[in-house]
């Protein structure tokens, strides 16, 4: 198992009332495992990702990640594994302004192996994966351009290449198909698909339903809790 | 720190150059009125102290109508071509309170070899001198020989160590340490020597009075016992047309005008560094804001806090250390190029210090605005590195 979540809260105050943005979350993943996870916006799908990738800290409960436990970690170990083995994708593409889409995407590596941010070229820069996984996403041609030329949808392929440069052991992404056309969203759950097959761990929370097809978990998320699909009365869209 | 940051931070000042640069110049602007004002400031105390140390005179005696340049005061009057009367310097001499009072002559701004400038030439009686020559055996160990003359620090003397005046040549024996007034523009030279170039004017159609008993001024240093008050009246009843006046009242009042201007730069200076530190506090406030994506973005991928407090420390290190470097550049060049130029403006005496103090300024000055930058974005930092990044996601999302 790579991923052991229990008893999980995340509290928020919103008008002077505690609510739970994540109530009671129990949630497992195994390497090779594709979890999809539906719910209406609100339902607290975001928040449990970024409680997953250690970027937000719960309220209550643990998170064990390939054995350690994010709440003893210090801020430096948890950075470290977010760095080097978890590929969070987040909802709204976040780019450098002044650095170019490569250079964007080579940021996480860059960092793990202490090294300067500026690249030249794409072929000198990573390995032969890294840059199918640009021609498959169809933005090998768009590397040394800077965020701001790139569409919405193009950005959003580029933060998917970005989260899988250092190739982590899972992949946790938050709608990675909004912005997308329908060739380039299949191409994307394609890709997801294929890196669960390799054997890593792939998370996602969605509103397409073409979820449901590649999914080998399916859960829905209401109002903080994730239900199993067969228990869920919510069908997940 | 690793390459990482130190590469994000200098890519992020190239790359953002509009808001990197125009901060860096604001501290350039700091580091120039930090600089001058800091050799300014050393140069009045270092010249204030070197006039004190000359001053060998508790009292000045000249002729009635002359003026006391300030720059020069108890060294030197300037007498133009009047005289004091015949007779005074034995009546002076005679007083009670009197230890030793000696008589200087003057020839007044005269144009010579050496100079661009008109000069000065000071005559002092080798008998009873007790101003000029000790002043003198610091860079002179042997008795000045005779037909010899002693230049003041500004005057070039070429490499045969002589100097022209009135087409006579004359062996130089030594250069004064500089005193930062326009006593580093003058002549010194004994009675026997003044006469030589009384001869040598003459020669050139140029007369000057010639006689030893008219003096430019005398110079007089009292005993601990002495009343002042009733030596001005003792000669002020024997003698008219003359001017007297005492140390302690013209140097207070050269020292008056120095911390005057000292406290003028220090001011301009504390406004500055206000004005800088606050335009690099809200500079950065306002670009952590906007960049509350990217530090979230940089969280994302793997920085720690810390990795994130020094991206912004080290961003406003960078701006510190470019505007420090590009002022102390620009402001060196342009104050040792009118070094010359600002010593006789200020009216004060003023002098450049020695490599060891500018070393010691520069230091001092780069020291203090590196740290303008890190210092004042410090609260900043912390908050970036305290910041929610899935808040600063949500932000954005929602």
């Amino acid at each position: 198992m790579i991923l052991n979540v229990s008893n999980l809260f995340k509290t928020y105050t919103r008008r002077g009332e505690e609510f739970n943005a994540v109530e009671d979350v129990e949630f497992f993943a195994w390497s090779g495992d594709f979890s999809v996870i539906f719910g209406e916006s609100g339902s607290g799908k975001s928040t449990l990702l970024s409680l997953l990738s250690g970027i937000n800290r719960p309220t209550q409960g643990s998170i064990v990640f390939n054995g350690a436990d994010f709440a003893n970690l210090t801020d430096a170990e948890i950075s470290k594994v977010r760095n080097d083995k978890i590929g969070y994708i987040p909802q709204e593409s976040v780019f450098l302004p002044h650095f170019t889409v490569l250079e964007n995407i080579l940021l996480p590596r860059a960092l793990r192996d202490g090294k300067n941010i500026e690249v030249k070229n794409l072929t000198d820069s990573v390995d032969d994966d890294i840059v199918s996984k640009f021609e498959t996403l169809g933005i090998a041609h768009l590397v040394n351009e800077m965020p701001a030329e790139l569409s919405g949808g193009e950005l959003k392929r580029a933060s998917i290449v970005r989260a899988l440069v250092n190739k982590p052991d899972i992949v946790i992404a938050d709608e990675p198909t909004s912005n997308l056309d329908e060739n380039n969203a299949k191409i994307v759950f394609d890709l997801l698909a294929e890196l669960a097959h390799s054997g890593t761990s792939v998370i996602v929370a969605t509103h397409d339903a073409r979820g449901f097809k590649y999914g080998d978990r399916i859960y829905t998320m209401h109002k903080g809790r994730l239900l199993p699909n067969s228990e869920s009365d919510f069908g997940g869209l | 720190m690793n390459n990482t940051n130190l590469n994000l931070i200098l890519e992020n000042y190239l790359r953002n150059p509009f808001r990197s640069f125009g901060l860096s110049l604001l501290i350039a602007l700091f580091a120039s009125v930090l600089l001058v004002g800091g050799l300014l400031s050393f140069s009045l105390s270092k010249g204030l102290n070197r006039l004190s140390s000359r001053l060998g005179a508790d009292v000045i005696v000249i002729p009635q109508g002359s003026e006391i340049n300030d720059q020069s005061v108890l060294l030197q009057g300037d007498s133009k071509y009047t005289y004091l009367p015949q007779g005074s310097l034995e009546f002076i001499r005679g007083l009670a309170g009197v230890e030793i009072a000696t008589p200087q002559y003057y020839l007044t701004t005269l144009s010579a070899s050496c100079c661009d400038q008109k000069v000065s030439i000071i005559g002092f009686d080798t008998e009873s001198d007790f101003v000029i020559q000790p002043w003198i055996r610091e860079v002179l160990a042997d008795k000045l020989p005779k037909g010899s003359i002693v230049v003041g620090s500004e005057i070039y003397t070429g490499e045969k160590k002589t100097l022209k005046i009135f087409d006579h040549e004359y062996p130089v024996a030594a250069k004064l340490e500089p005193v930062g007034n326009k006593l580093d523009q003058a002549i010194f030279v004994d009675v026997t020597t003044l006469a030589s170039i009384r001869e040598a004017a003459k020669a050139k159609g140029v007369v000057f009075l010639d006689n030893r008993d008219q003096y430019s001024s005398i110079l007089v240093k009292l005993r601990a016992d002495a009343d002042f008050d009733r030596l001005t009246r003792e000669i002020h009843t024997r003698f008219d047309g003359v001017q007297i006046r005492n140390r302690k009242d013209l140097f207070s009042g050269l020292e008056k005008s120095a911390n005057f201007l000292q406290i003028i730069v220090w001011v301009i200076v504390a406004i500055f560094l206000i004005i800088a530190a606050s335009a690099i506090v809200i500079s950065f406030s306002l670009s952590t804001r906007e960049r509350r994506r990217e530090y979230a973005l940089l969280r994302i991928v793997g920085f720690t806090r810390q990795r994130l407090k020094n991206l912004v420390l080290g961003e406003s290190l960078l701006v510190s250390a470019v505007g420090t470097y590009l002022g102390l550049l620009f402001t060196s060049v342009a104050f040792f190029t009118f070094k010359i130029w600002i010593g006789e403006h200020v009216g004060i005496p003023f002098i450049v210090p020695s490599p060891i103090e500018i070393a010691g300024v520069y230091a001092v000055v780069i020291l203090l605005l590196h740290s303008v930058g890190p210092i004042a974005v410090y609260g900043v930092a912390n908050k970036v590195s305290k910041m929610d990044a899935y808040a600063a996601l949500r932000e954005v999302e929602h």
